[in-house]
């Protein structure tokens, strides 16, 4: 007889499971601390590495920082996301006024329509100093929300 | 309303920002709201403001009651409401307050308006927005939507409302730009869901609020506005803070003292949304003017660089 059923039933069918990535300064060279942006610089191309072992299905993008970036994001097909680099409290800032130096844990922005990524893909960022001091680049903190799609045998082993 | 077409209106009442009202009023006063002849109208949102004060407050409008009636003169309450009690931030930052069900108007139709200002201060410029959509028989305006096919999957995209700058640049404390074209990429149709406005971060902000009374008037290519007057862009779009600056969001007055509440929910992650939606085609156009108005403020300056995004979705038709 069964005596223990979890409180939360799983559907069997979709092989999706909820996912996060986290790119700061500790895990993406290119936001390392010494970097240092000038009033107008950008630094292109900074590669937001995904895993291998599922495609990734973004939902949502949450940026924080405590200076003036603007950032433009592009996909793994190459397309961009935003028409340039655009202020942050106007693109990709989370909803939490009464913190708004970091809006961690608040409403990421969506993606809509979710933005299907491959496995081992990459998405691109633009960062450029919207602000008229030189600024680094350390302070910024994005997350990518979604879910992994895990398929074939792997999802029905899981 | 199925078979017909939805379009997206804004109401503005009055239609400037002449109208006082005086302090401690006794009863309010009644105000006949002529509403478009081309077409019925389904309300479905509500925002009110003033003008900002020279500390870039919307001071007064916690004492403003407000009831409004369908065209039948039913009005939606036995006297008139303080607007807070109806809406959260008085309906502004991009997220006026649903109605549900909607209230419907003919073509022409009359509402009736009741507004009691019961502070201790006379005020000037109350306007209220009444969002909804108008109603049209299919063929009777020209409305695009999405095609049969696409070659490629929809992709999320952010757009600057003024190109190639990416934002307004020049707005001088008086100035009007009228007719502005907005258009897509040339290869794709672009679908607007939402948008955000305001506070400049490339400049040093000396003054949080750097331009306080900014209007939008939206037109489809043919020139036919989406609403009757210029809307606000708190209305309008909404913005998130700064996040070097703390306190750059707008705050509203709560209580009589008052305390000035930031709001929690709206910007970038959940913006007020268009609804219906507004499909632009490639090579097609959106139009609109941008009205600034600061003369009324010590020290407004010409800003620089004023953004406005367009929140939404590129189509590419096969």
């Amino acid at each position: 007889m069964k005596t223990y059923r979890p409180q939360f039933v799983r559907p069997m069918v979709t092989g999706e499971e909820d996912f996060v990535y986290s790119f700061s300064q500790f895990n993406v060279p290119a936001l390392a601390g010494n970097i240092t942006l000038q009033p107008g610089q950008t630094l292109n191309d900074v590669v937001l590495q995904l895993q291998a072992d599922a495609p990734f299905i973004l939902r949502g993008v949450l940026i924080t920082t405590y200076h003036p970036f603007g950032f433009q994001l592009r996909t793994s097909e190459g397309k961009l996301m935003d028409d340039v680099a655009l202020d942050l409290h106007l693109t990709y800032q989370g909803s939490n006024a009464l913190s708004p130096y970091y809006s961690m844990g608040s409403t990421p922005v969506v993606v809509e329509p979710e933005l299907p990524c491959q496995s081992g893909g990459l998405l691109l960022l633009d960062v450029t100093n919207l602000y008229t001091v030189a600024l680094q680049v350390a302070s910024i903190n994005i997350l990518l929300m979604g879910v992994k799609r895990f398929g074939g045998d792997y999802a029905r082993a899981r | 309303m199925q078979g017909l077409v939805e379009r997206h209106q804004d109401y503005v009442f009055p239609i400037d920002q002449s109208l006082t009202l005086p302090a401690a009023m006794a009863a309010p006063e009644v105000f006949n709201f002529q509403l478009d002849p081309d077409a019925p109208f389904e309300l479905r949102s509500l925002a009110a403001r003033v003008p900002y004060d020279a500390n870039g407050t919307q001071y007064g409008l916690q004492h403003v009651l407000m009831s409004y009636s369908d065209e039948q003169n039913n009005f939606t309450s036995d006297f008139p409401i303080p607007l807070f009690c109806q809406m959260a931030y008085f309906g502004q930052a991009g997220n006026p307050i649903p109605r549900y069900p909607g209230l419907r108007y003919s073509a022409s139709g009359v509402m009736r308006i009741q507004i009691q200002n019961v502070g201790p201060n006379p005020l000037t410029g109350l306007q209220l927005f009444f969002r909804g959509v108008k109603v049209f028989k299919p063929g009777e305006i020209t409305s695009y939507t999405y095609p049969q096919k696409v070659r490629r999957p929809p992709l999320s995209y952010v757009y600057s409302l003024a190109r190639p700058n990416s934002s307004i640049q020049g707005l001088a404390v008086t100035d009007s730009r009228l007719n502005q074209i907005w258009q897509s990429d040339p290869d794709c149709d672009f679908v607007v869901r939402g948008g955000q406005a305001g506070i400049p971060s490339r400049a040093l902000l000396v003054n949080i609020l750097t331009a306080y009374e900014v209007f939008f008037t939206f037109r489809d290519e043919s020139g036919k506005p989406y609403s009757n007057a210029p809307v606000h862009a708190d209305v309008m779009f909404g913005r998130g803070s700064v996040a070097f600056q703390p306190g750059s969001l707008p705050v509203y007055p709560c209580g009589p003292a008052p305390t000035q509440i930031a709001p929690i929910g709206p910007g970038p992650s959940l913006p007020g949304l268009f609804y219906p939606e507004i499909y632009v085609p490639r090579n097609h156009h959106l139009i609109y003017d941008v009205y600034r108005n600061d003369s009324a403020y010590v020290g407004a300056q010409t800003t620089d660089y004023y953004p406005v995004t367009l929140i939404g979705m590129k189509v590419w038709p096969a």
